[in-house]
C-alpha cells in the first residue's frame, strides 16, 4: 500500500505528467502519419529517455505506443493506407465503412474499442505479472534457458508466416548478441581488435537502424502518391458507441482476451493479435458474409486486441526480461541502461517503480479518449506536415540519437549498417522483429545454458529434472515438432481422400 | 534488391563457414566442456542447414527467377539519389563529423536529402540550417550530448 502511494507521488509529478502529455501527442502523431510505425516512434523516443530517471522514460514509452496504435486506425479509415502495421488487418473494412459515410462510426469504434483493449490489457498485467513474479522467484538457470527457447521458438513458429526466414534472421539476432566479451567466458569474439565492439554492439544505435533508419530508406526509395482523404469534416464521435458496446460484448472480450495472449507470446506483437482476431471475428460471426463490406464487428474485436496486445507484451518482458513484441524489446534495452534490469527481484527491490509503470497504463489509454478526438478532428492539419520534409528531419534526429548514446560516431556507422540490413532483409522478406529478440536474448540464452550445462556436470537429463523445466521443455519440443506433425496428418487426410 | 533462394542459402553457408574459421582458435575453458567458441558454432551449424534448405528448395522448384532482382526504384534517378544521399551521406556525416563538426555536417546531410526529395529550392537552407540549430540545441544544450564541434571549435558555446 505505501509502495503505491508512492507510486502515485512518482507519476503525478509535473515533470511526469509533461513526459506522458508530450508523448500522447508525438504518439498520435506518429501512428497517424502513414509509414511512420509504432516501433519507430519507440525507437525515436530511446535517445531522449535515455536521459531520463526510469519512470519518466518508461512512461513515455508505454504512452507513446498506446497512443501510436490507435491512430494508426485513422488513416486507414480515411486513406485506406493503414497508418502502422497493427491497423493494417480492418484496414479495408475501415474504409470501406467510410465510404459508406459512416466514418464517424469506423473511427469511434477505433477509439473506444482501443481503449477497452488497453485496459483490459493492463488489468491482467497488473494482476498476472507479480502473480508470475513470485513464481519466477523460483526459477534457477534451467527454467530460464528453456523460458528464453521456448520464447524465441514461439517468435519464429506462430509469429511468422515463413520460419525458415524468420529462423534465419532470429540467428543473426543471435550471433549479433554474440560479438564482443560478454559471454560467460570473458572472451572477445567477432570484436576484430575494434575497442568499439569489444562491449559487443550497442542496441540501441543498432534498434534505431532497424526499425527507423529502413523506414527513411523505404520512404526514399518509393514512389509517392499524394494523399486523398475520403472525408475531412466529422459530426460526434462518440454517437452510437454506446451501443455498439452492448451489441458486441462477446467480440470485444474475445478480442481484448486473445489480443492480450499474443501480444504475451514472445514475437507477437499488436499486429498480428489484430490479423488474428479479424479473422477469429469472421469465424464465429453470425454474419461472416458482411466482412470486407464495411462491416464494424471485426474492426470491433481487431481494434481491442491490438491495443490489448500492447498490455500483455509487457508481462513477459517485466516478469522475465523477455520481451512479447518487438516494442519491448526496445524498453528492455532502456530498463538494462536504467539498471532497472527487468526480472522477478524488481517487483521486490522496485515495487513502487513497477506500480507508476501500471498507473502510466491505465493513465495513458484514459487519455486516449479525448486525445483520440483530437487526433481524428485536426487530422487534415496532420496530413499538411509534407513528410518530404519529416524524413529527413527523422533521420538527422536518429543520427544525433545514435551518437548521444556512448557519444560516439561509430555508433552511428552501427545504426547505418543495421538500417541498410533491414532494408535489404524486408526486401527479400525475412522479418525483422527476430533480429531483436534474438539480440536483445542472446546473452541471457548463452549465459543460462552455460550455467545449466556446468550445473549439470554434462548430463543433459538434468535440463528436464526440475517439475516447471521440464514442462517447459515439453512445450518447446512441442511446438518444434508441430509443422512436421501438421504436415503428415495434412498427408494422411489427403492419402485417405484420395 | 531481391535475391534468389539459391543466391540466399549459398551467401548463408559461405557466411556460417567464416564463423567456423573465425572461432577455430578460441579457447577452451580449463575443466569444462564448453568454451565461447560453442554458441557462435551452434549460430552457424543452424545458418548452414537453414542455407542447405534455401538451395535445396530453389533447385526442388527449377524457377527460372535471375540471381539478383534490381528493384523497380533503380531506375528512377530521384529514387536512386535519395537511397544513396541516405546510405553514403550518413556514411560520410560518421566519418567526418568529429573532425568537420555538427554544424558543418548535419546541415549537409539535412540540405542533400531535402533537395533531393524535391522540397521548395528557397526552403532548402532555411529548414537544413534551422532545423540543425533545433536538434544542436536539444541534444546539446538540453540533454547535454557533447556534440563535436570541430572546424568550428573556437566558436563553441
Amino acid at each position: 500500500m505505501e509502495h503505491l502511494v508512492q507510486a502515485f507521488g512518482l507519476v503525478f509529478e509535473p515533470y511526469v505528467l509533461m513526459v506522458i502529455g508530450a508523448s500522447a501527442l508525438y504518439g498520435l502523431f506518429v501512428g497517424a502519419i502513414p509509414g511512420l510505425t509504432a516501433t519507430m516512434a519507440t525507437a525515436l523516443l530511446v535517445p531522449v529517455t535515455f536521459f531520463m530517471p526510469p519512470v519518466p522514460a518508461v512512461a513515455a514509452i508505454v504512452t507513446a505506443t498506446a497512443m501510436a496504435i490507435f491512430s494508426g486506425d485513422i488513416p486507414g479509415a480515411l486513406l485506406r493506407i493503414p497508418g502502422t502495421p497493427a491497423s493494417a488487418a480492418y484496414c479495408d473494412e475501415a474504409y470501406a465503412m467510410t465510404q459508406k459515410g459512416q466514418a464517424e462510426t469506423v473511427l469511434g469504434a477505433g477509439l473506444v474499442f482501443s481503449v477497452i483493449g488497453g485496459i483490459f490489457g493492463t488489468i491482467v498485467l497488473v494482476t498476472a505479472a507479480p502473480a508470475l513474479a513470485d513464481v519466477a522467484l523460483n526459477f534457477s538457470s534451467f527454467e530460464y534457458f528453456w523460458l528464453v527457447l521456448l520464447g524465441l521458438t514461439c517468435a519464429i513458429f506462430i509469429a511468422s508466416k515463413n520460419v525458415l526466414k524468420a529462423f534465419v534472421s532470429l540467428l543473426i539476432g543471435l550471433l549479433i548478441a554474440a560479438v564482443g566479451m560478454e559471454n560467460p567466458a570473458a572472451f572477445p569474439r567477432f570484436s576484430f581488435d575494434e575497442p568499439n565492439l569489444m562491449g559487443g554492439i550497442s542496441l540501441i544505435p543498432m534498434m534505431v537502424g532497424l526499425f527507423a533508419v529502413s523506414e527513411v530508406l523505404r520512404y526514399v526509395t518509393s514512389i509517392e502518391r499524394p494523399l486523398r482523404l475520403a472525408q475531412e469534416k466529422f459530426g460526434s464521435i462518440f454517437k452510437g458507441q454506446w451501443a455498439l458496446v452492448r451489441q458486441y460484448p462477446v467480440q470485444t472480450l474475445r478480442g481484448s482476451a486473445l489480443g492480450t495472449l499474443i501480444g504475451a507470446l514472445p514475437g507477437a506483437g499488436a499486429d498480428i493479435a489484430a490479423w488474428m482476431s479479424y479473422a477469429m471475428s469472421k469465424k464465429f460471426s453470425k454474419q461472416p458474409e458482411k466482412f470486407g463490406t464495411g462491416h464494424v464487428e471485426g474492426v470491433i474485436e481487431s481494434g481491442a486486441a491490438n491495443n490489448s496486445a500492447l498490455s500483455g507484451a509487457w508481462i513477459p518482458a517485466l516478469v522475465f526480461g523477455i520481451p512479447g513484441d518487438s516494442i519491448t524489446a526496445i524498453a528492455i534495452g532502456v530498463l538494462y541502461l536504467k539498471n532497472m534490469n527487468p526480472g522477478p527481484m524488481i517487483f521486490i527491490d522496485n515495487p513502487q517503480n513497477i506500480y507508476a509503470v501500471f498507473i502510466v497504463f491505465f493513465l495513458a489509454n484514459l487519455m486516449m479518449l479525448p486525445l483520440g478526438v483530437l487526433a481524428i478532428k485536426t487530422y487534415k492539419q496532420v496530413l499538411k506536415v509534407p513528410r518530404a520534409v519529416l524524413m529527413p528531419l527523422i533521420l538527422l534526429f536518429c543520427t544525433v540519437g545514435a551518437f548521444a548514446i556512448n557519444n560516439s560516431a561509430f555508433d552511428i556507422g552501427v545504426m547505418l549498417a543495421f538500417g541498410v540490413l533491414a532494408f535489404v532483409m524486408e526486401e527479400n522478406g525475412f522479418p525483422v522483429a527476430p533480429v531483436i529478440l534474438g539480440a536483445v536474448l542472446g546473452r541471457m540464452l548463452e549465459e543460462n545454458f552455460v550455467t545449466s550445462l556446468i550445473k549439470a556436470d554434462g548430463h543433459f537429463v538434468a535440463f528436464f529434472n526440475r517439475p516447471i523445466a521440464g514442462v517447459l521443455a515439453l512445450i518447446t519440443v512441442a511446438v518444434w515438432i508441430s509443422p512436421l506433425v501438421i504436415l503428415w496428418w495434412r498427408r494422411r487426410v489427403r492419402a485417405v481422400t484420395a | 534488391m531481391k535475391f534468389n533462394d539459391s543466391v540466399v542459402g549459398t551467401g548463408l553457408i559461405a557466411f556460417a563457414g567464416a564463423i567456423f574459421w573465425n572461432v577455430r582458435g578460441f579457447p577452451s575453458m580449463p575443466g569444462d566442456q564448453v568454451g565461447p567458441a560453442l554458441f557462435p558454432q551452434l549460430i552457424a551449424a543452424g545458418l548452414a542447414i537453414c542455407g542447405a534448405i534455401f538451395v535445396i528448395q530453389a533447385t526442388r522448384r527449377r524457377a527460372g527467377t535471375p540471381w539478383i532482382e534490381l528493384p523497380d526504384w533503380i531506375r528512377a534517378p530521384r529514387q536512386v539519389a535519395g537511397f544513396a544521399v541516405v546510405t553514403l551521406g550518413l556514411l560520410a556525416y560518421c566519418l567526418m563529423v568529429e573532425t568537420l563538426g555538427f554544424f558543418v555536417c548535419a546541415p549537409l546531410l539535412l540540405g542533400a536529402l531535402l533537395a533531393v526529395l524535391q522540397v521548395r529550392a528557397w526552403t532548402v537552407p532555411v529548414i537544413a540550417i534551422g532545423a540543425s540549430a533545433v536538434i544542436h540545441f536539444i541534444f546539446y544544450k538540453g540533454l547535454g550530448v557533447p556534440l563535436p564541434w570541430g572546424l568550428l571549435q573556437s566558436w563553441a558555446w
